[in-house]
């Protein structure tokens, strides 16, 4: 190609042959893109996103009509639950002042603790008679649908927001945070079914495989809705503990181990749980660790680590890596089928970090909705 | 062409006979839960218990 006889005057269609509409065709798109270009992105960007609110809207709607026909059809209902479980849904916590040098993390537990007590009690409330399997199930039905509401919320008031100021740059962070936040709502969404059914889910691998140490031993309450045992093993005394199945609970292990730690004095506490994998490392994958493996608001990890760092007991981790949908989802095969590896791997670490004669707690975290013990 | 393939999974439970070891796979039932003593092996008339539940992804 020859560039020598490039002429401006030609290329910008200004030269005396050049039809003016030409030149207007494509001087003025450069006009508009200048001084409507971010209302222009606003109005793609936002299409997006409002067709993400509308699904979120769905969700909410369809996860929330689901738990009353749930209701009215499954259990004693007292009076229709609608109206209830709409302002159950409503319910907001106010987390304490974090500026307090004195310790947040009682003050965080006594928040929490009085919601989950108040909601156990207006959900029993609902009901005549109900088991406390099924009660469990409607508590955990109620948290995925007021989480649902919660996203949903949220989003459309970012959204709302950046729309009513036509302001771009305000759209853009929820842009980006927004395949995430689906996510999570997909798999909240999926969750319904298998919350109803009481099927166990990825997050209750750790209490399926100390669910299988403790069948055969004299279980005993050791905290709200946690279990525990002792058995032996090669010389070593085990202590087993887990969430009281196959209620839809997660027990209180913070205060189980507190309690655990205090009268048997442990060597070493094992604890077994879900955890959530990075993209590109494989489903099901189990990987060893040290520290408390727990999720939550992080009152439980603090009350273990105090205990722990009190006596001076190591703490060691076995994790079974999964997705959010996984973890909140029907347990897939590939999970399932990981529980005796999971289990060959726990005994070879007490073998690998006790002598015989020593104690080990071993802790099967996460929520043992379908998994007995 | 970007649209991710949505997968279905069958919730299924697996039986096995505490003396003869057995193992049955069948569809999940409701108040079906893992560790539950479910009825008498055909082999041997020991307690079959539910060991596993879980998903698996449906073929089409």
């Amino acid at each position: 190609m020859d560039f020598t006889n490039f002429n401006v005057e030609e290329f910008f269609g200004m030269g005396d042959d050049t039809n003016p509409l030409l030149w207007l065709i494509w001087i003025i798109p450069i006009f508009i893109f200048v001084f409507y270009g971010q209302r222009i992105q606003l109005q793609v960007s936002s299409s997006e996103i409002k067709k993400n609110i509308t699904k979120l809207k769905q969700f909410k709607d369809n996860s929330r009509q689901d738990l009353i026909n749930y209701i009215k059809k499954n259990l004693n209902t007292t009076k229709d639950p609608t109206p209830k479980i709409d302002r159950f849904i409503d319910y907001f916590t106010i987390m304490p002042v974090d500026m307090d040098p004195g310790g947040i993390v009682p003050k965080v537990r006594h928040v929490i603790r009085s919601r989950e007590d108040n909601t156990r009690e207006q959900v029993k409330s609902l009901f005549s008679n109900v088991s406390e399997l099924e009660r469990t199930k409607v508590q955990t039905l109620l948290e995925v649908v007021t989480s649902l509401q919660l996203l949903y919320k949220i989003v459309n008031h970012l959204y709302l927001t950046a729309k009513k100021q036509n302001n771009y740059p305000l759209i853009l962070p929820l842009q980006m945070i927004m395949p995430f936040i689906m996510e999570e709502a997909n798999a909240l969404n999926d969750a319904v079914p298998t919350l109803k059914q009481g099927q166990p889910i990825g997050d209750g691998i750790g209490p399926l495989v100390v669910g299988k140490m403790m069948l055969g031993t004299k279980k005993q309450k050791i905290s709200f809705e946690t279990v525990f045992t002792q058995t032996e093993y090669e010389g070593r005394k085990l202590l087993l503990m887990k969430a009281e199945g196959p209620l839809a609970t997660v027990g209180r292990p913070g205060d189980a181990i507190e309690s655990i730690v205090h009268q048997n004095k442990p060597d070493v506490i094992i604890m077994i749980d879900a955890s959530l994998k990075l993209e590109g490392e494989d489903s099901a994958s189990i990987a060893q660790g040290y520290g408390a493996a727990i999720g939550g608001i992080g009152t439980d990890r603090f009350q273990i680590e105090e205990a722990a760092t009190k006596h001076n007991i190591p703490v060691f981790a076995i994790v079974i890596k999964q997705s959010v949908k996984e973890a909140i989802n029907l347990m897939t095969k590939e999970i399932a089928d990981k529980a005796d590896e999971v289990q060959a791997q726990l005994y070879e670490m007490i073998n690998d970090t006790t002598k015989p004669g020593q104690t080990v707690l071993v802790v099967g975290v996460g929520n043992t909705l379908g998994v007995s013990q | 062409m970007f649209s991710k393939k949505v997968e279905k999974r069958d919730p299924f439970t697996v039986e096995q006979c505490n003396s003869c070891k057995k193992e049955t796979k069948r569809k999940f039932k409701e108040e079906d839960y893992v560790f539950k003593e479910t009825s008498v092996c055909s082999n041997c008339q020991g307690k079959l218990i539910i060991t596993k539940i879980f998903g698996e992804i449906v073929k089409e």
